[in-house]
């Protein structure tokens, strides 16, 4: 039982941690027709599939739709979706930008996307849920938009609490 | 000294009857052995007298023109809690079983001074503790607390701890007092698989993880605040919802290494959103266009969501509350270009407005041979998030191909995707929303999804 003493409680408001997720690739699946967008789409992700690929970050565009997949398996997705025309980036890093309640913290989207190109990172991607804001950028790029993005929230470290 | 904090909901302490219902859920936690600690929340819901929205309305109708201040609104909103934990305690003594009520400074509970959304700092539960080795029961008032006094101050100011404050505090007093369990008592069963409105026989979880548990309500399921959740997860203690008028045992939240693995957990919909998709100029000037986007956005606290960047342009989802401010910020907003006489107007929707048209206008005859381009933002109004639910989902191949031929094979249109480390999301029409969570309930099978 406590002895009443003082605990302390929350997770600070604002961003309270920035990690880096290296070796990744960025694939865009570009071109599909538009009177048919979806099935194409799930076609595509089918082969994906029926390939044993695990896609990360899925975003939905126009005319395709964009995803992360580990470096080593870019070209094995490449191959899953030959006759489809796919633009396949290696060197890319996911960004995670995590702040408690983010949907509740009106500008801190923008705040965290000016930030990381202040670093000089140019954003390929951006998505988001309730607790963390996720960024695709060059892998050359990704630390230094992460320390860019520590200081400018005040971090010391990879976490605050 | 074995603790348990039980935590009653509104429709839990509306009126007498309900009242004695939730009174002998605390006499048994007694008879058990337990020192009880009980948390209230304001009685009833929007319209009831006591009601914190009722109680706010009073004051907005002195004048609703002018805004009342957030010191004095906060002190307003823990009124239903004061009354509500004082009709509590003297129930409770009255039925034999003598009781303290508390205000939420006075259990302890120190805040930051934001008001009207305040986090919980820290707690001191001496007072409390004092008065249960007496062997009384302690009844405190949720969603509330006292922040640090300001300079030159001796006594700081009430504070209240926004959405689901009662969960937060339930499960903050939990921690500091090392409570042996906190029980969350609502109208439902426990967490449900999906809205009972939604699919009928959605069966309520028997074991749900901390992280399952924060990620459902963070994505609009209401039985349980993630603050709490996480509050809960942080301090390892054991957490509970269940029903105040059944004997159901409700949902015990459990940490990720006592669950059974599980696929996917449940279905939420979250608000009503608009969609607005920005074709953006094909130049280098784009990314500047849309971080000035956002920043106008976020000074004016317009919440964005359903992120995402296209060939075109990019993406985002706003409250359908904000739209009109949304459209009253961007739409015939000039943005000069950086690069001498070129000019961007931001136009929302299909149709310019007169006020885009205005600025055109202006900009063609005062700015004579400059290059003047629209930036259109397509919207797609009547919009929500479904989201679901699952554990690991990512370690398996093909989860989002499953969720989005789901909503196809129903014909339901699927606008944008997110997703979290437990969750997946899709944009979708509002009137889809029932016809997805069915769709989706039923393709993985949620309702066998019975024990944990």
């Amino acid at each position: 039982m406590s002895t009443g003493s003082h605990t302390s409680f929350e997770r600070r408001r604002g961003v309270n941690a920035v990690r880096v997720r290296d070796g990744l690739a960025h694939l865009q699946v570009v071109g599909l027709p538009r009177e048919s967008l979806m099935p194409s789409r799930l076609a595509a992700l089918d082969r994906l599939k029926q390939a044993g690929i695990k896609i990360d970050f899925l975003k939905l565009t126009s005319d395709g739709f964009t995803f992360v997949v580990d470096e080593k398996m870019a070209s094995d997705a490449a191959a899953a979706l030959v006759g489809t025309e796919v633009m396949a980036t290696t060197g890319r890093a996911m960004l995670s930008v995590h702040c408690a309640n983010i949907r509740d913290e009106a500008g801190i989207v923008g705040k965290i996307a000016e930030s990381v190109m202040a670093s000089g990172a140019r954003i390929e991607q951006v998505g988001d849920s309730h607790d963390c804001i996720l960024l695709v950028v060059e892998s050359d790029r990704a630390n230094d938009a992460a320390a860019r993005l520590r200081a400018d929230f005040g971090l010391d470290g990879d976490d605050a609490h | 000294m074995r603790i348990k904090v039980l935590k009653f909901g509104g429709t839990s302490v509306e009126l007498l009857a309900q009242r004695r219902q939730a009174a002998l859920k605390v006499i048994q936690a007694k008879e058990q052995g337990f020192a009880p600690v009980v948390v209230v929340s304001a009685a009833g819901r929007a319209g009831s007298p006591y009601a914190t929205d009722t109680l706010v309305a009073g004051l907005v109708e002195v004048d609703s023109s002018l805004a009342p201040n957030p010191r004095e609104l906060d002190m307003m909103m823990c009124c239903g809690e004061i009354m509500s934990a004082v009709l509590f305690a003297h129930l409770l003594t009255v039925l034999g079983h003598p009781a303290t009520a508390f205000t939420g400074g006075q259990a302890g509970i120190v805040t930051d001074d934001v008001f009207g959304n305040a986090r919980i700092v820290e707690v001191n539960p001496a007072d409390i503790l004092h008065v249960l080795q007496e062997g009384k029961v302690c009844v405190v008032c949720g969603f509330q607390g006292v922040s640090n006094p300001p300079p030159g101050a001796v006594h700081g100011p009430i504070t209240t701890l926004g959405r689901g404050g009662s969960d937060t505090t339930a499960s903050a007093l939990g921690a500091a007092l090392k409570a042996e369990a906190v029980e969350i008592y609502t109208d439902v069963d426990g967490v449900m698989s999906a809205d009972p409105k939604a699919v009928p026989d959605a069966p309520t979880l028997r074991q749900i993880t901390y992280e399952e548990v924060a990620e459902l309500a963070h994505l609009g399921a209401k039985v349980l605040h993630p603050r709490a959740a996480e509050i809960a997860m942080q301090h390892n203690i054991p957490l509970w919802v269940k029903s105040t008028f059944t004997n159901d045992p409700g949902t015990q939240v459990v940490s990720g290494s006592e669950a059974t693995v599980r696929r996917v957990t449940g279905l939420t919909t979250t608000g009503q959103v608009v969609y607005l998709n920005f074709v953006l100029p094909p130049n280098d000037e784009a990314r500047h266009i849309e971080m000035e986007i956002y920043r106008l956005l976020g000074e004016q606290d317009i919440v964005v969501m359903m992120l995402g960047v296209g060939p075109r342009g990019f993406g985002l989802a706003v409250p359908r509350t904000d739209f009109g401010k949304v459209r009253s910020v961007l739409d015939g907003l000039v943005m000069p270009s950086e690069r001498g006489r070129r000019f961007h107007i931001v136009q929302i929707g299909s149709v310019r407005s007169a006020a885009t048209e205005a600025q055109y206008d202006l900009l063609s005859k005062s700015a004579g041979d400059a290059d003047i381009r629209f930036v259109v933002a397509e919207t797609t109004e009547n919009c929500t998030v479904v989201s679901m639910i699952a554990y690991n989902y990512l370690d398996q191949a093909g989860v989002y191909l499953e969720v989005l031929r789901a909503l196809d094979d129903a014909g339901i249109p699927v606008w944008q995707t997110s997703d979290s480390a437990h969750s997946i999301s899709c944009l979708i029409p509002e009137t889809d929303a029932r016809r997805a969570i069915v769709a989706l309930h039923s393709h993985f099978e949620l309702d066998k999804l019975t024990m944990g």
